[in-house]
């Protein structure tokens, strides 16, 4: 193979671009669908109906305005904090507006007695659909983000990428109910409370759906794959109902990188620890003091990968294969 | 597992990124059941394109030593792994033989180039 050293550096915000403009661009269809289909149908709608399906544009407006300024701000890492979070929750939350819309026009249309949308099963049925699609759309863009924030820098001769994967384990599953648990129960209680205020004429328990999803989440795990390359390091979590779509850091902001052991704890709602099983786990510290960790199997290999990399070097990871047998050194 | 190509090397890219795997399979690093990256993560990571990279993995998959899934993305096939054990254990015999009528490495990878 030719000479040629690797390229260290990563270009940031304008890769993701695309990604944030897919996001506008179907945040802002389902916007005009809706305000298309009540301005058509409206005067179809008994009274009651018509209330609940109408709502003033300038919120929605506001928020594409925002999200275009975001391209254009001149930031280097623009949206690395908030991207992920909020493609999912935004288009969760426009996806559940657009399901109950859906649900108002099509149960009222000509219809002389107002029916909730919540008052059956397919309508209940519909809106989870609408919020659970507009999640995973959401969430599948936030992935895009992280995947495409941070590329080759500079064209470079030689490439390199290292890829591994882990899962969740039963300590993650005990940390993540707990926490779940305690986000749950209070909700559980307030829907108990005030649950004909949410929805009037439900005949499946708001309860019954919460602690179904909580169940569901705790039972389904998570799954988290990582790539090395000669920019970036990358991790993406696959769970569908975490909203931690995972995190990058560039080889350039890295201060360190380490093998240590680590353990899932509740009640930690920090984005960059992915820590999903009891054992070794890889952390890296970057230039400003962040600290970023995944639990990981190969984690003395790919401290290896990243310190090669990092150097200019051909990654060598036979050394740390056998190094990777014995006792790790850093323990948190 | 490691990819690592050279985009000025005389060898096309999806032989660089077959050759990666034989030898991860060969070195025991990837065991049989392993799965491969998705075409289209290795190819953004190495800034190729998809298709060099699903030439790679059907070469691969020609020789027996990849299970292509639909949905399930490549997987290290048992035979591949099984003749790939044959061939270290037929090179390891070489060696020794070699070893045995004082050759050195050397003389012996000249050897094999004359023979070929």
């Amino acid at each position: 193979m030719s000479i040629g050293r690797y390229a260290r550096g990563a270009r940031s915000a304008p890769a993701v671009n695309p990604v944030l403009l897919g996001f506008v661009a179907t945040y802002a269809s389902i916007v005009v669908l809706s305000f298309a289909a009540v301005w058509a149908l409206g005067s179809r709608l008994p009274v009651e109906a018509r209330q609940l399906a109408s709502f003033p544009p300038e919120g929605e407006l506001i928020a594409i305005v925002v999200y275009l300024a975001l391209i254009v701000l001149p930031r280097a890492n623009r949206m690395r904090y908030a991207l992920e979070t909020i493609l999912p929750i935004g288009l969760s939350m426009l996806g559940a507006y657009a399901a109950i819309l859906t649900a108002t026009l099509w149960f009222n249309i000509d219809a002389t007695v107002f029916r909730m949308p919540f008052g059956s099963l397919p309508g209940i049925g519909l809106i989870l659909c609408g919020t659970f699609a507009g999640w995973l759309v959401g969430r599948y863009l936030g992935g895009l983000a992280i995947s495409r924030r941070l590329r080759r820098e500079a064209a470079s001769s030689r490439r390199s990428a290292w890829f591994a994967e882990t899962s969740t384990d039963g300590s993650w599953r005990r940390a993540s109910g707990v926490t779940t648990g305690l986000i749950t129960l209070p909700v559980l209680l307030l829907t108990q409370a005030t649950s004909p205020a949410y929805a009037p004429g439900s005949p499946l328990p708001l309860q019954l759906l919460l602690i179904g999803s909580w169940a569901f989440a705790v039972v389904v795990g998570d799954h988290a794959t990582i790539s090395i390359s000669d920019a970036a390091v990358k991790v993406r979590t696959r769970s569908w109902l975490s909203n931690n779509a995972g995190w990058s850091v560039s080889l350039s902001e890295i201060a360190r990188a380490e093998a240590v052991t680590d353990r899932p704890k509740p009640l930690i709602f920090d984005r960059n620890r992915i820590v999903l099983r009891t054992g070794p786990a890889l952390e890296i510290k970057t230039l400003t003091g962040s600290r970023y960790s995944l639990s990981l199997d190969e984690a003395p290999e790919a401290v290896a990968v990243i310190e090669a990399l990092r150097s200019g070097a051909p990654p060598d990871v036979s050394e740390a294969e056998d190094s990777g047998r014995e006792p790790l050194s850093a323990t948190r | 597992m490691l990819f690592e190509i050279d985009t000025l090397s005389s060898a096309p890219i999806y032989g660089q990124i077959a050759a990666c795997v034989r030898r991860a399979i060969a070195d025991g690093s990837l065991k049989a059941g392993s799965k491969l990256p998705p075409s289209r993560d290795l190819a953004r990571e190495l800034d190729v394109n998809m298709h060099t990279v699903q030439r790679a993995y059907t070469q691969l998959r020609e020789e027996g030593l990849l299970e292509l899934r639909q949905g399930r993305g490549a997987i290290v096939a048992s035979g591949g792994v099984a003749s790939s054990a044959r061939l270290n254990s037929l090179i390891r015999d070489l060696l020794s033989e070699a070893d045995a009528r004082g050759l050195t490495t050397a003389e012996l990878a000249r050897l094999m180039e004359t023979m070929r």
